[in-house]
């Protein structure tokens, strides 16, 4: 488990924020904060898709939907892999060992991409 | 050599003969207007009045029997076998089709002939007024010959038409003729010369069924293990007068006409006795209002067609049945023959305008034939892939136009099997589940979990 | 039965187990497609009702044509003058399943026709459905609840009423899916896994193509999400099912054309998008949690939660003010207020499936389960599981929608199958434990499969350890156990087990013998006895329908209500106006406008919609209760909807106000086109020498006026007994009429006498207007 740090001079919500993001630099682990990037990467890809579609507009709708589900799709699996490999969650996921995440990580990516590409049209 | 050239010069010889060699002495026609087929049957006296023997002889028909001819037969009186005849058509006449009949042993100097000439003629009784009210009766109009037509001069003749019960509302008259009830006699006429004629119209009732099967298709499908199944498609037409306006259920209910009324309610399909697990339907389901009776040579199914049909109404179905090979399937070593009907039994005095029949071999047959009692239309084979097969079975289709009940007859179709081959297919259903236990017997030993592969 | 098998398994041979378990769903299977078959050996293989028509015709085009042009495929032959695409407007689930079984078969050259394939796809997935919920409940309590369910959804009435051999609808494959989804969700939210997941989303997949009914699944999935996060039941686990299931299941449902983009556009689909962002904030939350101290952790929920969830509503309403998001639709509508379909649609009013269910079809629908099925609920509820919430809340709202709607008992009873089989099996897991003396077991052998209890008994014998099934033994014991340690003598056992045995055997024979009478008429044919027995089949339908099919040129068009519109289009092939699939309420009100305006009128609507044959279904002759009269005024009060000036309903009722066609029906009533085709020439018939003429059976009395004449359309066709007439539109309208007036004095034929008012078992037709 983390490590707590006693924190008790402030009580906003910016100091929290910090507060965590220290708490995470120090206690997760690398494995994890690779992970992380990738994760930082597609919701930065979503934020952008959804820049566009309220600059541009949604037409083609299935492309952009298409498009918009995939990115929240592999944030949300992406996540899902990561607390399945996290070490803290190991207690909840003991039949659940990280190569299988993974295996279980493609196998609902390659059913995702295919759809995306049917929906694409 | 030598004298197979002198027999086929001879032979031309005698073909060459021109008419007026023969004389035709008596006939005695009838002609039955009693259903829609138009069926005559005369037996004609031949004398030959030529200068040597012969061995051929002319018939004649009217061009307008011609064109709806569906069915010719020429027989000498008293034996069974059926005369060969090919159209003449060098010694045509206005308005009239030669047919030379070849004989099958010559007839002397002065020698007499006895010849039967049966032939069916369809869709020739014209419905008239064409369209009639669900109350009213059909009447039809027959247009023909007083005379009987023979390419050589004629002695002495006379006609009969039968007619069916009904009113008769007008008839030709040529003296000597006569009517009574049913029947119309014209003649004897003496000494008329060749080609002769005096068109007559009868105009009667007729309410037989005017029903013309547009389409029967015909499968006879053969099984080496001890079955041949029968399936027939049909498609029905009622070609008498047309009904005109409404049909009123409450009228139809209150005919007391019964089977008297031009609407045709129901029928008899004749079966091979051995015919079992017969099924009547149509596209879409089971006809339930139908009848099955066993008789000692035949099952005779009542067929009664959802809806009765007036003229113009149409209706399709299917019958099939299974009859057991043995009956049909003749073997010797690896040969089979199977002497089925070409067309069978759909009811009386049906016409049939197009008959297809395909006749499915079982797999892996080789050297198949057929022979058929008349010409027919041979169509390319089909390759038909059911239950099991890996090659596929050959059709055979044949097809044919306009036939009429007397074209019921046995075709046989021959070919060699090898008999071990019937066992391929039991031995596929038993390697295929063979191979599957073995998969399940294999997969259950298989482990595919993701844990032993890591730590 | 069931209960046993896992007595065996405990021991020593796995095998014997998994033997008695395969052995015991292969029964299921077999016994529950053999009870489906009563409606071919009493009738024959057809389609039955009036959707499986078009389900079949659907299918029949699809194998004809192809995959691809059968999603392309505009149906010129439907809703004339509009027509339909069929592709985007139907669910292909159905279609795609017997088509692919159709090709599968084809090559390997067994050639089916793929009628037979459509009629015996119901049956066939009844027993995938016995396997599924044999899993589900397998998950949610144990391997012996899970063999007594599923060979309760065997043979469950509620469940055979619609997937009986020949009824070809989306429920018989549906049932399948959504047992099967249940299963995978439950699988996936006990694992953990992004697997059973994925395979929930593609299980959901298959059910959107299948059946309508996926809405159900897509909020009760995110209702238990939901109760579970609310109970503080939240778990990473369940973070990763859901939210994999969730974006998986949402493009995935996009796939099908008639779904398209409702998932994103509909508030039918909104909750398990609120879910899923709420989900994310709890994990951020919990993420949180352990991290930062309590106060500072109520700082973040506090504040994050309201802020989002006010945004959210917020934005919601904008979407819906905005157009974005459809609100709700009004079948939706419905399900919540019964009273609002019938006040705003009267189209979703009159359909007879759509009423609201009766007590009595509860008990006949579900016997015994009915009244189990609570045990087993309060005992998931005694030893809740995260899972367990899930069967709770799907029963619980099952129950629900099942009591507004009778149709919706369909997915009622997969819920009660499997509580009922917990609570069997709960049950005979304490009064069937020998632990002292093996003689109560032996009383246990009349079972369904008999044979098969045979052999539980030497397996159960030869081993006698008490039941401690690793997967729910801290659940299962402690609930059903809890009384184990507590005395219960002997007798009371046996009594209780023989008891309980009978309640079983009672539920067979009530299964077997509503399935053969209730569920097993094809409704295309009739059936009927005489005074002496015998049975008559009365085959007016197809008799009708095949005339047409012959006898009217190929693109004529019918006109009828719409109940019949799949049936023409399916057995005669003929153009129709409306139909089964009722979207244009405004074209059916032009139809019931034209049946119960006066002929004249009725003459201008048919001329204008092009109409050449109209087709009427009469029932006074033989006394068929569902026939167009009797379902007269939802037409008058569907027309009166669109066209309230022309049409109004109080004008259709005698002085008293009571809906007649007897003598004291008012004018309008007796002048109607419905009126007059249903009655035309009826006045002259007459059952017996001392019967009035016109006397009509299904009313029971003689009609209001006999003397009826048309003048502008005649009769074309009337089968044998009447029961369907078939008019003729006239081309001149100002030809005077042909009165026939030969009047002679009608004499009862036999025909018409046999049928001595006895009435064939006439069942409620499923989608089609009340009578």
């Amino acid at each position: 488990m983390s490590s707590r740090q006693p924190v008790t001079a402030k009580q906003n919500v910016v100091a929290v924020l910090f507060n965590l993001f220290d708490d995470y630099k120090k206690t997760t682990s690398s494995k994890l904060k690779i992970i992380d990037a990738y994760m930082f990467y597609i919701l930065i890809t979503g934020i952008a898709q959804f820049a566009y579609c309220c600059l541009v507009g949604t037409f083609p709708f299935n492309s952009f939907l298409s498009g918009f589900i995939s990115t929240v799709s592999s944030f949300v699996l992406a996540s899902c892999l990561r607390i399945q490999v996290n070490d803290e969650n190991k207690s909840e996921f003991s039949h659940i060992s990280p190569e299988r995440a993974f295996a279980d990580f493609i196998f609902a990516h390659a059913i995702l991409h295919l759809v995306v590409v049917n929906f694409l049209g | 050599m030598w004298v197979r050239v002198l027999a086929g010069f001879l032979a031309v010889a005698a073909l060459t003969q021109g008419e007026g060699e023969w004389k035709v002495t008596d006939v005695d026609r009838i002609v039955d207007l009693t259903s829609q087929v138009i069926k005559v049957q005369s037996t004609v006296t031949f004398e030959n009045i030529g200068a040597s023997e012969q061995n051929s002889v002319k018939i004649v028909l009217s061009e307008k029997e011609d064109a709806h001819l569906a069915y010719l037969q020429v027989q000498e009186d008293g034996s069974q076998g059926k005369l060969r005849y090919t159209k003449d058509k060098s010694a045509n006449h206005e308005g009239f089709q030669v047919y030379k009949v070849e004989l099958l042993k010559r007839v002397a100097k002065g020698g007499t002939l006895k010849l039967k000439i049966t032939y069916r003629v369809t869709q020739s009784l014209k419905p008239l007024p064409t369209k009639i009210e669900q109350s009213e009766q059909q009447f039809v109009i027959y247009e023909g010959n007083a005379y009987f037509a023979a390419a050589y001069p004629v002695a002495k003749e006379k006609s009969t038409v039968k007619l069916p019960t009904g009113k008769l509302l007008s008839a030709t008259t040529h003296n000597p003729s006569k009517q009574e009830t049913e029947r119309l006699t014209y003649g004897p006429y003496a000494d008329q010369p060749a080609f002769n004629s005096k068109p007559i119209n009868v105009h009667f009732e007729n309410n037989a069924p005017f029903l013309v099967a547009t389409v029967v298709e015909r499968v006879i499908e053969i099984s080496h293990w001890g079955n041949i199944a029968v399936e027939e498609y049909v498609e029905l037409e009622h070609r008498g007068a047309e009904l005109k306006g409404t049909f009123s259920r409450i009228d139809f209910q209150m005919d007391r006409r019964g089977r008297r009324q031009p609407a045709v309610q129901q029928w008899t399909t004749v079966l091979p006795a051995t015919a079992k697990d017969i099924y009547y339907r149509d596209e879409i389901g089971n006809i339930s209002t139908s009848g099955v009776r066993v008789r000692a040579d035949s099952v005779d199914v009542e067929i009664k067609p959802r809806y009765p049909l007036f003229g113009g109404w149409r209706t399709s179905y299917v019958i099939g049945y299974n009859v057991p090979s043995y009956e049909y399937l003749y073997k010797k070593g690896n040969d089979y023959a199977l002497r089925i009907r070409l067309l069978d039994h759909v009811m009386d005095n049906i016409v049939v305008e197009k008959l297809t029949t395909k006749i499915i071999i079982p797999e892996l047959a080789r050297n198949i034939k057929i022979v058929t009692p008349y010409t027919v239309d041979r169509r390319p084979d089909e390759l038909k892939k059911t239950y099991l097969d890996v090659s596929g079975r050959t059709v055979l289709v044949v097809q044919k136009d306009n036939l009429v009940n007397d074209h019921i007859q046995t075709m046989t179709v021959s070919y060699e099997f090898t008999d071990w081959h019937m066992l391929y297919e039991p031995l596929y259903a038993v390697g295929f589940f063979l191979a599957f236990f073995l998969f399940v017997i294999f997969y259950v030993r298989l482990d595919f979990s993701m844990k032993t592969t890591n730590q | 039965m069931g209960e046993k098998g896992v007595a065996a398994g405990n021991g020593s041979s796995l095998g014997v187990t998994t033997l008695l378990t395969v052995s015991i769903l292969a029964l299921a299977w077999f016994v529950g497609f053999a009870s489906r078959l009563f409606a071919i050996i009493r009738f024959e293989s057809i389609i039955h009702e009036f959707d499986p028509w078009f389900n079949y015709r659907a299918t029949a085009h699809m194998v004809q044509h192809g995959f691809y042009n059968f999603l392309n495929w505009f149906d010129e032959r439907a809703w004339y003058p509009l027509g339909r695409i069929v592709g985007g407007t139907v669910y292909p689930g159905l279609m795609v399943t017997s088509g692919l079984i159709h090709w599968i078969l084809d090559l390997l050259n067994f050639h089916v026709h793929i009628r037979e394939i459509c009629v015996f796809l119901a049956p066939t997935f009844s027993g995938l459905t016995a396997i599924a919920t044999y899993f589900l409940t397998k998950e949610l309590w144990g391997r012996g609840a899970g063999l007594f369910a599923a060979c309760f959804i065997a043979i469950s009435p509620g469940y055979t009423s619609r997937s009986v051999a020949g009824s070809y609808d989306n429920e018989g494959i549906a049932i399948f899916a959504l047992q099967f989804t249940y299963f995978l969700w439950v699988k996936s939210l006990k694992t953990g896994s992004m697997m059973w997941a994925s395979l929930c989303a593609l299980s959901y997949f298959y059910m959107v193509s299948a059946w309508g009914g996926y809405v159900f699944i897509i909020n009760l999935i995110p209702l238990h999400v939901l109760a579970l996060v609310i109970m503080g039941r939240y778990s990473s686990r369940l973070f990763v099912s859901y939210t994999t299931f969730y974006v998986l299941a949402t493009i995935l449902s996009m796939q099908v054309p008639f779904v398209g983009f409702q998932p994103v556009h509909t508030s039918e689909h909104m909750p398990a998008f609120g879910v899923f962002g709420i989900l994310q904030i709890v994990a951020v939350m919990q993420y949180a949690r352990p991290r930062v101290t309590r106060q500072q952790f109520m700082t973040l929920f506090v504040g994050g939660l309201t802020l989002t969830g006010g945004l959210a509503i917020v934005v919601y309403f904008a979407l819906v003010w905005g157009g974005y998001v459809a609100p709700f639709s009004g079948r939706f509508y419905s399900l919540w207020d019964t009273g609002y379909a019938k006040i705003h649609i009267p189209i979703i009013a009159s359909v007879s499936e759509h009423q609201p269910t009766t007590w009595v079809s509860f008990f006949f629908d579900l016997h015994i389960t009915a009244a189990t099925f609570p045990v087993g609920l309060w005992l998931c509820v005694k030893n809740i599981t995260d899972e367990r919430v899930f069967i709770i809340l799907y029963a619980v709202s099952a129950v629900y929608f099942a009591g507004v709607m009778v149709r919706l008992m369909l997915t009622l009873t997969p819920a009660v199958c499997v509580l009922s089989g917990i609570c069997f099996s709960a049950t005979f897991t304490k009064y069937l434990k020998d632990d002292e003396k093996p003689a109560v077991v032996e009383k246990s052998t009349p079972t369904v499969e008999s044979k098969e209890a045979d052999k539980y008994d030497n397996a159960a014998q030869a081993d006698k350890k008490p039941i401690t099934k690793s997967k729910r033994s801290a659940t299962a014991d402690s609930g059903s156990g809890a009384g184990s340690d507590d005395f219960v003598s002997l007798n009371i056992k046996s009594v209780t087990s023989i008891i309980l045995m009978i309640f079983l055997l009672m539920f067979v024979v009530h299964a077997t013998y509503v399935t053969s009478n209730a569920y097993s008429h094809p409704s295309v044919v009739l059936q009927s006895s005489t005074s002496s027995g015998d049975r008559i089949m009365m085959d007016d339908f197809r008799e009708a329908y095949h005339w047409l099919r012959e006898n009217t040129h190929n693109d004529a068009r019918i006109m009828s209500w719409w109940d019949y519109g799949y049936q023409i289009a399916g057995m005669a092939n003929r153009t129709t106006l409306v139909d089964n699939n009722t979207w244009n309420n405004s074209h059916i009100a032009l139809v019931g406008k034209a049946m119960s305006s006066n002929e004249s009128a009725a003459y201008e609507i048919m001329k204008a919609l092009d109409v050449d044959y109209i087709l009427v279904i009469f029932g006074g002759v033989i006394g068929y209760s569902g026939d167009d009269i009797n379902k007269f005024l939802w037409m008058v009060r569907i027309a009166e909807g669109e066209h309230p000036k022309e049409i109004r309903e109080v004008n259709y009722f005698t002085e008293s106000g009571e809906y007649s066609v007897g003598a004291q029906a008012s004018e309008t009533m007796l002048n109607c086109l419905m009126y007059k085709m249903s009655y035309y020439r009826f006045g002259e018939t007459r059952f017996g020498y001392n019967q009035q003429g016109g006397f009509d059976r299904t009313r029971g009395y003689v009609i209001g006026k006999k003397d009826i004449t048309l003048e502008y359309i005649e009769e074309a066709y009337t089968t044998e007994n009447w029961l369907v007439r078939i008019y003729k539109l006239k081309d001149l309208p100002n030809r005077p009429a042909i009165k026939t007036n030969k009047r002679q004095i009608p004499s009862s034929t036999k025909r018409v006498s046999k049928g001595k008012n006895k009435k064939g078992i006439i069942r409620q037709p499923k989608k089609a207007t009340t009578a």
